[in-house]
């Protein structure tokens, strides 16, 4: 497919766009960021008019890496959200309870940013994407077995990381 | 040290790895952006292709009824193919008159009552065909 008509690409997002936004966080570790990247790289694809495209992912992969290296050039600070907590804002929890929330999100994502890239994308892609060891594996052209080991080898890093920070799992 | 404490910890007062998965997956479950969170932006070819499948996958009614329909077709091409007559050979219309037990030996039957093959006989005594028109079904004593 090289010729990517609108109604594809509304395809294209709706199945692809976690997918993508999996990808741009385990690179900046910053969800808004990687919200932004995914929105910034289809809005460039609707403008786009240049040659055929041929791997769509790819090139949307490449051109929301660009803009998220020129956003941490441009060393934007962002405030993170914490877009899940959208549904909480009117529920029971108080104001305490979210801020801890917050603090413990920062916290591990704090975590999650001292791991090595290939460590931190297993992780990102098995617990945001749910994605098999299998399909991680066809993703980075490794096999299922080497995923596992990878993925017990980060969590393990992960939860080492957490300790020393005195992190509390309550 | 509390036993959910343990469950939680290991030795070494490190998370364990059940502690770990339910840490992630609640850390990625507020993470991930409300407008990705929706199933159909999941990206996983098999839930894509079983969508499709099962989109165009009939009812359980109307594959009753194709079912039906492949079965009445059959049985009536059965019925055609059994029933139908052998090609002729020769003028007149060829019909069996032998039980399906015996060797098949069609007899010419013409409808034209003064076609040649009035003249040919039937039976194995030389009856011919005009000659059984004056047989009797039901002779009186």
């Amino acid at each position: 497919m090289t010729d990517w008509q609108p109604e594809q690409i509304e395809a294209f997002y709706r199945n692809h766009s976690r997918e993508l936004w999996a990808l741009f966080y385990s690179m900046c570790n910053d969800p808004e960021r990687a919200y932004d990247a995914v929105q910034e790289s289809f809005a460039k694809l609707y403008d786009y008019r240049g040659q055929p495209i041929r791997d769509l992912k790819a090139w949307l992969l490449r051109v929301g890496q660009n803009w998220l290296r020129d956003a941490a050039r441009r060393k934007s600070n962002s405030v993170h959200l914490l877009p899940g907590l959208d549904d909480h804002s009117s529920s029971t929890l108080t104001a305490d309870q979210l801020l801890q929330l917050k603090e413990r999100q920062q916290q591990i994502r704090e975590a999650l940013q001292m791991l090595n890239e290939d460590d931190r994308r297993v992780l990102v892609m098995k617990y945001s994407m749910d994605w098999s060891s299998a399909q991680m594996a066809m993703v980075m052209d490794s096999t299922a077995a080497a995923v596992d080991m990878r993925l017990s080898r980060a969590r393990r890093r992960l939860a080492e990381i957490l300790t020393e920070q005195g992190f509390a799992n309550d | 040290m509390t036993d959910q404490h343990s469950t939680r910890h290991g030795a070494d007062n490190r998370l364990s790895e059940g502690a770990m998965e339910g840490l992630l997956r609640d850390f990625f479950r507020l993470e991930v952006p409300t407008a990705l969170q929706s199933s159909s932006a999941v990206c996983d070819s098999r839930p894509v292709v079983a969508a499709v499948i099962v989109g165009n996958r009939p009812s359980a009614a109307s594959r009753i009824a194709i079912v039906a329909a492949l079965v009445t077709l059959s049985a009536c091409l059965l019925l055609t193919f059994n029933s139908k007559p052998a090609e002729p050979q020769g003028s007149g219309v060829a019909v069996r008159i032998q039980s399906p037990a015996a060797t098949e030996e069609l007899m010419p039957v013409s409808s034209a009552p003064n076609s040649k093959a009035t003249g040919v006989p039937v039976d194995e005594n030389g009856l011919l065909l005009k000659e059984t028109e004056e047989i009797q079904l039901n002779p009186q004593p």
